[in-house]
């Protein structure tokens, strides 16, 4: 056969043949290859930076996250063995409420016990929750269970996780009002709608984390090591929260990019002196604080009606700024009255411990950034683009680190949250504790992922398992289906620039019939023939993809040089943990896509040339020269 | 020297030496004039000595024989024969004509010997081999190392060099370039192109373009050199020039030469005229 430099030379000289035609298909061919190469390009430089914004972080930690709902799926309300056991707590506390009251000489009225179960429009027994009984019963059954940690380790053992955590919701048997300015306000205050805010309040909630977890979200040391108040619990708040608790507006939609990072590095500077207040009232206080402020709106209505006869006891609401306990104003009871009260009282608390009200200011220092939450912005604009690839499952919630709070030294002034004191409140909306499992892996990540529950069949006993954290998972799942996009797309575009090269290398080797015909008649093998036409369309092949790679980088670089600065901005205020001089770059090489893309090219080029090669080699040299002729 | 040549009396049109000859003469001799000169006149001597008439091999081997050969198509329904029971045998070294109108067959001839087209019936031998019997790859390299084709119309590569478009028949034969660039400078020179082996074939006039393409047929050195209406397209000038091409190619390499033709004159150079009229010799 003949030599390959041999078959490179006339192969190449027929490059030169047909320009304009060669031309117009490279051209042609380029630009649907270079909507590729700049696919690769772009999901490249995106993955690429993401994976730089989250170094050092919860990126290359493989770590899911798993609520199980607890609150419904911990104990059966219409157990048979439940209800009966809370039967038998019902009739034990009818019993002892009787016998305290009898011995106390408090009232107590047995009708008005809530029975423990009740039936439902389906005629169903289930546990009545309002009744103490039934709850008792609950909290009995729970208390047996294993802990639900080892529920989650039985269950993840067959996919080899690396580490167990525990996002453990504060205990709150009650409600937190946050204090702006310093001052409690105690009605006509509308709070954010928590479903809707992207960053809601610390008075809705916070939760203890493992420090394995929160030290990337923690400020510079530095700044950490200078904050004086040490006895406030640390927290790490939303970023939108820091800024406003800072005394900055938040930035116009209109803001560049560079103001936008130039608050995002002043953000992170100042973080440290930034506190958030909140007062703490359980439900006997509240009571205390509405009955005084109803009595104080009655008194204020009745001021001019002489019939009006004060209450007895008053509460004063207390100053705004204290937080404290609702002071008595007016207490003109009679002894008697005063006794029975205290017997009721000293009653209430054998059988409730909440009788007593309770109220703690409480002032959380910012030891930490997190991200806001997702605004709901469409993935339209670069900024929420980002914020989805970077962002991070810490989005809008505040996080103790668990550390930090153990080594408090005012601790035990905080036992009321602390999440070890919980009881089970079948009247609170289920704020679970989350547990989270590491994997060594994203694949035993996902398998262990794909056993969870989806939408409608949750709470059913399936959990519900997401991904938790920056982007590792996240970014595999990316790349995963970034992958198969392209993949698809190759497949597209490789069929329809085969047809283009079919036509045009077609139209050569057509061209050529004569050309072939007098190689074979002085000596040249079909193969001979193969190779010649094999190295042309190669040649061809690579030649394309040199241009389209070319188109794909130009574009790319564009884009990036257009966009780059606002990725930057809001890559940096979405993942606050990054170091403020990391760009966020839109341009980056794929290699094993684009080489994909290149190989395309070639096995398009090469696909294209088979049947016309084939019907040349097939034809008679003698016709093809006379037919020339 | 060249000059002293040309004038000496003993040259004459019948002896007249050819200046490749001289050249030859020259080089073999090492540039030493006393001796060329005395070698080109014994030479000379011995051509004029030599009878007047044209060279014959007929002591040679039979290098093509063929035996009640027919070929047959089928163009729709009707079939045509183009080839009608033709038996033949050239022997080595002979020049040969294939003469006759068009239709009757002559380069379909032609194209057998050369292995290009295969007999519908009877047996073709060309220097030994059954060509019938051939598979396609032995008979590929049956015609790039025993048959030299020149065509009508040259079949030069427009985008190859000169030097490159003689090479092709090496590169088909896997020799190696250096072996390859040795021999294409003897022949250009043979042919007198030697100094247009960088031109593109554009660049050249009809009569060097079929010049180069006599010089690719003969770089493997073929046995039989087949060439169909070579001068076709060219003068009369250029026409006689190729035929003294051919002519000094089987004196000197003993080269088998057979041409289609449609000129008398050209027809009457050759050894032997073989016509054919309606795929039979006649």
């Amino acid at each position: 056969m003949i030599r390959f430099s041999d078959a490179a030379l006339l192969a190449l000289t027929k490059l030169r043949t047909r320009k304009v035609r060669t031309i117009v298909t490279v051209i042609t061919a380029s630009l649907l290859f270079g909507t590729l190469v700049l696919a690769t390009l772009l999901v490249g430089g995106v993955v690429d930076s993401a994976k730089r914004f989250t170094k050092d972080s919860l990126s290359e930690r493989y770590i899911t996250n798993v609520q199980d709902f607890s609150g419904y799926t911990l104990y059966d309300g219409t157990s048979p063995e439940l209800q009966a056991r809370a039967n038998e707590m019902y009739i034990k506390l009818v019993a002892d409420k009787k016998r305290e009251a009898a011995r106390l000489g408090a009232e107590y009225d047995s009708n008005s016990e809530q029975k423990p179960t009740t039936k439902g429009p389906d005629n169903i027994s289930y546990l009545d929750l309002t009744s103490p009984a039934a709850v008792l019963a609950i909290r009995e059954h729970i208390a047996a269970l294993p802990p639900t940690i080892e529920k989650l380790k039985t269950a993840a053992a067959a996919y080899h996780p690396k580490s167990f955590y525990e996002m453990k919701a504060n205990a709150m048997p009650g409600e937190m009002t946050l204090m702006v300015d310093g001052v409690e306000k105690y009605k006509g205050v509308a709070k954010e709608n928590y479903f809707y805010s992207p960053a809601p309040d610390v008075d809705r909630g916070w939760s203890y984390l493992d420090a394995s977890i929160t030290n990337q979200f923690l400020l510079d040391s530095a700044h950490l090591d200078a904050q004086k108040n040490i006895q406030d619990l640390p927290i790490i708040a939303p970023y939108s929260k820091v800024e406003a608790a800072l005394g900055l507006k938040k930035l116009p939609k209109s803001a560049t990019s560079q103001e936008r990072l130039e608050r995002s590095s002043y953000i992170r500077k100042h973080a440290a002196s930034a506190t958030f207040t909140a007062c703490y009232r359980n439900a006997a206080s509240q009571l205390q604080i509405g009955e005084a402020l109803r009595v104080a709106k009655e008194i204020e209505q009745n001021k001019t009606n002489k019939e009006y006869q004060k209450p007895s006891l008053i509460y004063g609401v207390p100053a705004a700024t204290s937080c404290g306990p609702a002071i008595v104003s007016r207490d003109v009871r009679t002894a008697d009255e005063k006794k029975q009260a205290e017997k009721q009282l000293q009653f209430d608390r054998l059988f409730d411990s909440r009788v007593d009200p309770v109220q703690q200011k409480v002032t959380f220092r910012v030891v930490g950034l997190g991200p806001d939450g997702f605004s709901g912005e469409s993935f339209s604009s670069m900024s929420a683009l980002v914020s989805a690839v970077a962002g991070s499952s810490l989005q809008g919630m505040w996080v103790v680190p668990q550390n930090m709070y153990d080594a408090l030294p005012n601790k035990q002034s905080y036992a009321i949250f602390d999440p070890a004191n919980a009881q089970f409140d079948p009247q609170a909306f289920p704020a679970q504790n989350v547990q989270l499992v590491e994997f060594t892996n994203v694949a035993d990540a996902k398998a262990f992922s794909a056993t969870g529950c989806t939408g409608m069949d949750c709470g059913n006993g399936k959990p519900f398992i997401s991904y938790f954290g920056s982007n590792s998972i996240l970014l595999a799942e990316i790349i995963s289906t970034a992958t198969k996009t392209i993949g698809i797309a190759v497949l597209i575009v490789g069929v329809i620039a085969a047809l283009i090269l079919m036509g045009m290398i077609g139209r050569v080797i057509g061209d050529s019939r004569r050309e072939t015909a007098v190689f074979r008649a002085i000596g040249a093998q079909r193969n001979d023939i193969r190779m010649i036409y094999t190295i042309y369309t190669i040649a061809l092949s690579l030649l394309i993809a040199l241009v389209a790679v070319i188109i794909g980088v130009v574009v790319a670089l564009w884009i990036d040089h257009k966009w780059a600065t606002e990725a930057t901005a809001q890559a940096q205020v979405t993942f606050v943990g990054v170091d403020g001089s990391e760009k966020f770059r839109l341009a980056g090489i794929w290699w094993s896509a684009l080489w994909v893309v290149v190989a395309a090219v070639i096995v398009a080029g090469l696909v294209s040339m088979l049947l016309p090669l084939s019907r040349n080699l097939a034809r008679s040299p003698i016709k093809d020269m006379r037919d020339d002729t | 020297m060249l000059i002293s040549c040309y004038d000496n009396d003993y040259m004459s049109d019948d002896s007249r030496l050819f200046d490749h000859e001289i050249k030859e003469f020259i080089r073999l001799f090492d540039n030493d004039s006393l001796r060329a000169v005395r070698a080109v006149h014994a030479y000379a001597h011995t051509k004029r000595q030599q009878p007047a008439q044209k060279a014959s091999a007929s002591a040679g081997p039979v290098v093509v024989d063929l035996q009640d050969v027919k070929k047959t198509y089928k163009i729709g329904r009707e079939r045509i024969a183009a080839l009608d029971g033709v038996s033949l045998q050239i022997r080595q070294g002979e020049f040969v004509a294939l003469t006759g109108t068009s239709g009757s067959g002559k380069s379909t001839l032609l194209q057998m010997i050369g292995g290009l087209d295969k007999p519908s019936e009877g047996i073709v031998m060309v220097d030994g081999f059954d060509l019938k019997k051939m598979r396609d790859g032995k008979l590929s390299k049956f015609r790039n190392q025993t048959i030299g084709f020149v065509f009508q119309f040259f079949y030069l590569q427009p985008f190859l060099r000169i030097r490159t478009n003689l090479e092709v028949p090496g590169m088909f034969a896997r020799t190696k370039r250096s072996v390859r660039r040795n021999d294409i400078q003897r022949l250009a020179q043979a042919v007198g192109l030697d100094d247009r082996l960088g031109h593109l074939p554009r660049e050249l006039s009809g009569g060097q373009m079929q010049r180069a393409a006599i010089a690719r047929a003969l770089l493997n050195q073929p046995k039989i050199l087949l060439a169909d209406e070579p001068t076709g397209n060219l003068d009369s000038v250029n026409s006689d020039a190729i035929i003294n091409l051919f002519e000094s190619i089987r004196r000197d390499f003993g080269t088998t030469i057979v041409i289609v033709t449609h000129d008398a004159a050209i027809a009457a150079r050759a050894d032997r005229e073989i016509r054919l009229k309606d795929g039979v010799v006649i």
